[in-house]
């Protein structure tokens, strides 16, 4: 079947058409949204279309402060291309994500064939990519920009891979703009993407001819150095901070004083536990699990966003997934030709490399491990295509084809039923549900009330929601809002008609009713309920629960003053 | 092979040395199911003397002279027996679980003598799981439904997990667990890498392939056999065994590669193997204990050694106190009397000065009494008070 380059294409187009399919289907729906994170980025990529500056009135910033969570650039001012093209909504802010999750099917389908020339992986890889079930849940979420992230190492490494086939320099500089623009669209690749740089360097030393291509290539790296610089003291360490193993009050700094406790502080309990032997530990530990099966075969349940809630990889590709490891290491210690063995090592090291930034992070996290997407379904296919042709006899390899392909089958299948239908009803409650409602309220009732009042109890950082979904003018919201900084986060308490209170109680809204005729509309969630201001004197009050969803009862209370 | 009954002779007392060596101190305390296997046994040993350990020892250590004869027989391989042998024996999971009286140590030896003994046209796989089913009905419980098929899998998961195999240890329960490591050493993932390919892609000794599957077919029988509540280093002690196999060959292999290259490189891992190993018996001998106190009954025993003290004072104490009272059946010293009463009697009886009440945390409003004006207070090691000697009131 696959001896015609026709039907090769024929068989790439139609698994390039699906993944973009799986990748649009319902991409404002499912997951649900606009999630924080995405409302955020969604808006900055607005404001940036409209005026020109970020919602706190920098002019092209080369990191956004956001919440004060300091976001990379680069799918902003994408998004702010796309968003100037067809405005301001939950699809246009996942666009980028969607189409570059699309697009790393072919760039996995070049990759696979540059390091194997055989046809059959490449295509399997990329069908595996395209159905994969992160591929698929990361691409449907604007996230930080965490799959342009992926595509871009993903095209540094193909740029790599086609320099060390055919040693043009033009490759080559490609590569490391790719890795180093990568490094400004997602923090996962600030580890991954200049280990890589400094691996492709040290593989290309004794295949470049013309010494004059590390001129541009050094002058592209410094310019990229002093713009990390600039930006990584205010982003990086505070990130490291805060989801890092490495804090203080973190989980292993605890545990070095309780075991100096044990010994009483004695010699050997200072040179066996400290802070190097504990998170030594704990790094490795956490890096073990990305290639163990609490990963691999886990399926999560937690209430968290930007978790897929399904393994990365089907089950039954699992056992082929470390085939393909033994067989990329087999390869290296073969005799042949260095370039070939520089691809294999260059695909290994990213394997590797990819889960570090997860493993200095508690928890275990797909998005942090999403650098794995491609190299896995690479490797998957690899083996499984290892595993076929070693199969000398005819019929049993025809068997145990047909067995397989219905095993993937079964496992695709649920995986789509569980994403499209499933995932929804269980997991859409916890992306921003509750705000998504009120912000359908206020986009329709705008005009009917004098005040929009709902606590940061109902949403951290509620301001960027009624921002996104009325497209709020950026000049305008810069005018009206009010805010503070406390501990490096933004905090908005008004703009325009909101106000966004710490909690909602009767002394908040006698403070707040002191002109007559005024309507307000005050959204509380189940606590703020329970304790809501019912008594208010002169006014007329109606409440009208909007939902009653578990986690999420939303309701509202309408005054008028009289 | 004449020098065979040595090497034997000297791993078993290399294993006697490991498993044996300051047994009454680590662990500290008597395990609540050593209590119920003494009782069964008739033995009540005094609260200081747990020589009766020394069963287990003795079961460890024939488990792995046995073993390293059976591999030798399949092999003929000195050096990768006496590797497997050593690799087995050092394990912090076997170590561990022959440090205390338990049952599911002798399932180890059943089964290595079962696969010891039997020709192989008896097939002794077969022999050996039935052997561990009979032994699993007959001794350990006769409990079907302790049998939890469809969880069967998800632990499964979680037996063969890299962190919970070489980081984190059992997280059914931290009774067993080495605090900060694994069932085995950091350094054995490397070697279980190198165990798999050289068993694998490597060895051409198609008998010792079979016998190290067959482990691993008897360690799953025996996961799903045994009750599903047990804690993980019991329940999937074979397969644990089947790793500790491999990781034994990894490091033949290791040594191999690393004698063609240069000694000096076999040096090197030694010496890193020794650091792994001795911040493993750091861990074990510091802080086993203490952090896992809670688990081994340590403020029952520390309230007991009180207790005894005490020669024959009457001691009272309340039905919520019911695992301290079991431990002072099993502990006191002849003549000494406890009695177990309701609590509103033991108001009355604490009246009197003579008379040595006890009560738990919760129980101390009943009485009237706060925390500090307790007599005396016991807990774990660094945990809060849980049993408190009552002040006569």
């Amino acid at each position: 079947m696959f001896r015609s380059k026709r039907n090769v294409v024929i068989v790439f187009f139609v698994i390039l058409f699906l993944s973009f399919f799986l990748r649009f289907y319902k991409l404002s729906s499912i997951p649900n949204g606009p999630e924080w994170d995405e409302a955020s980025v969604g808006y900055n990529a607005f404001s940036i279309a409209k005026t020109g500056h970020d919602e706190w009135g920098n002019k092209l910033p080369l990191i956004f402060s956001a919440f004060g969570d300091y976001k990379n650039p680069v799918y902003i001012y994408l998004s702010a291309i796309v968003i100037k093209v067809i405005g301001l909504s939950i699809f246009s802010t996942r666009f980028i994500n969607a189409l570059f999750g699309s697009l790393l099917i072919l760039i996995w389908y070049l990759i696979a064939k540059l390091a194997t020339k055989d046809e059959k992986t490449s295509l399997l890889t990329a069908f595996l990519l395209a159905f994969s079930p992160f591929g698929v849940f990361f691409s449907r979420i604007a996230g930080d920009g965490m799959m342009l992230s992926v595509f871009l190492i993903s095209l540094g490494i193909l740029f790599e891979l086609m320099y060390l086939n055919k040693t043009k320099w033009i490759y080559y500089i490609s590569a490391i703009i790719c890795l180093l623009l990568s490094l400004f669209s997602y923090n996962l690749a600030r580890i991954i993407s200049p280990i890589l740089i400094l691996l492709i360097l040290f593989l290309n030393i004794k295949f470049v001819k013309n010494k004059l291509i590390y001129i541009p290539i050094i002058l592209i790296c410094i310019l990229f150095f002093f713009l990390v610089l600039k930006q990584s003291n205010i982003s990086l360490q505070s990130r490291l901070q805060y989801v890092g193993i490495f804090g203080d009050e973190k989980g292993s700094v605890l545990q070095i004083k309780e075991m100096r406790e044990h010994d009483k502080n004695s010699l050997i309990s200072k040179i066996t536990h400290n802070k190097l032997t504990v998170y030594l530990i704990t790094f490795a530990g956490n890096y073990a699990t990305y290639f163990s099966s609490i990963f691999l075969l886990g399926f999560n349940d937690n209430q968290l966003v930007y978790e897929s809630q399904y393994p990365p990889l089907f089950i039954i590709l699992i056992p082929f997934f470390y085939l393909g490891i033994v067989l990329l290491i087999t390869e290296l210690f073969k005799k042949t030709d260095s370039k070939n063995r520089s691809a294999r090592l260059l695909l290994l090291a990213l394997l590797f490399i990819a889960p570090i930034p997860a493993a200095i992070a508690e928890g275990v996290s797909g998005k942090r491990s999403l650098a794995m997407l491609g190299i896995m379904q690479f490797l998957s296919a690899y083996g499984l295509i290892f595993f076929i042709n070693i199969l000398q006899d005819r019929s049993r390899k025809k068997t145990i084809t047909i067995i397989l392909t219905f095993l993937i089958a079964i496992n695709l299948f649920h995986y789509l039923f569980f994403y499209f239908f499933t995932f929804p009803q269980k997991y859409n409650k916890y992306y921003a549900s509750r705000e998504s409602r009120i912000c359908q309220f206020i986009k329709n009732n705008y005009q009917d009330y004098d005040y929009f009042v709902y606590s940061r109890r109902i949403n951290g950082f509620a301001y960027i929601f009624p921002l996104f979904c009325l497209s709020y003018p950026p000049d305008q919201y810069r005018v009206t809002r009010s805010y503070i900084k406390k501990d490096g986060w933004f905090t908005v308490n008004s703009f325009d008609k909101f106000i966004f209170p710490d909690e909602i109680n009767s002394n908040f809204i006698n403070g707040l009713i002191n002109e007559k005729n005024k309507k307000i509309a005050i959204f509380l969630n189940e606590d703020e309920n329970k304790n809501s201001p019912l008594n208010i004197k002169n006014t007329k009050t109606t409440k009208l629960p909007i939902t009653s969803e578990a986690h999420n009862e939303l309701y509202l209370y309408e005054f008028q003053i009289l | 092979m004449k020098k065979l009954p040595i090497i034997i002779g000297l791993l078993f007392i290399f294993n006697l040395i490991i498993k044996g060596l300051f047994l009454n101190h680590f662990p500290n305390s008597l395990s609540f199911q050593e209590v119920e296997i003494l009782r069964f046994m008739h033995i009540n040993p005094s609260i200081n003397d747990f020589s009766f350990r020394l069963i287990n020892v003795f079961i460890g250590g024939s488990i792995d002279a046995i073993l390293f004869y059976l591999i030798f027989k399949k092999t003929k391989n000195l050096l990768l027996s006496l590797i497997i042998a050593i690799a087995v024996g050092l394990s912090p999971w076997f170590v561990v679980l022959s440090r205390y009286l338990n049952y599911y140590l002798p399932l180890i030896l059943l089964t290595v003598i079962v696969l010891n003994i039997l020709p192989k046209k008896l097939y002794p796989i077969l022999i050996a799981a039935l052997s561990l089913a009979s032994f699993r009905f007959l001794v350990i419980s006769h409990d079907l439904s302790s049998i939890r098929l469809f969880s069967i899998i998800p632990d499964l998961i979680r037996v063969f997990d890299f962190r919970t195999l070489f980081f984190q240890g059992d997280p059914s329960s931290p009774m067993l667990r080495i605090p900060l490591t694994g069932f085995f050493y950091y350094l054995d993932i490397l070697a279980f890498f190198s165990g798999i390919s050289y068993l694998f892609l490597i060895n051409k000794n198609k008998e010792l392939k079979t016998f190290v599957n067959h482990i691993l077919l008897l360690g799953l029988f025996l996961f799903l056999i045994l009750p599903a509540d047990l804690l993980m280093t019991q329940r999937g002690e074979l397969i644990f065994l089947w790793i500790s196999i491999i990781n034994g060959l990894g490091y033949y292999n290791f040594f191999d590669i690393l004698r063609r290259k240069s000694i000096f490189f076999i040096y090197i891992f030694v010496f890193i193997f020794s650091v792994n190993f001795l911040f493993t018996a750091e861990l074990f001998i510091n802080h086993f204990d203490k952090k896992n106190s809670s688990e081994w009954s340590y403020a029952e025993q520390s309230t007991i050694k009180y207790l005894i003290t005490k020669n024959n004072e009457p001691v009272y104490m309340t039905n919520q106190s019911d695992k301290l009272y079991r431990y002072w059946q099993f502990l006191k010293e002849k003549n000494m009397k406890a009695t177990e009463v309701p609590i509103d009697q033991m108001k009355e009886l604490c009246k009197n000065p003579q008379n040595i009440c006890i009560a738990k945390k919760e129980e101390l409003s009943f009485f009237d009494i706060k925390k500090d004006d307790a007599k005396e207070k016991f807990g774990n090691f660094d945990g809060l008070p849980i049993y408190f000697i009552l002040p006569a009131r």
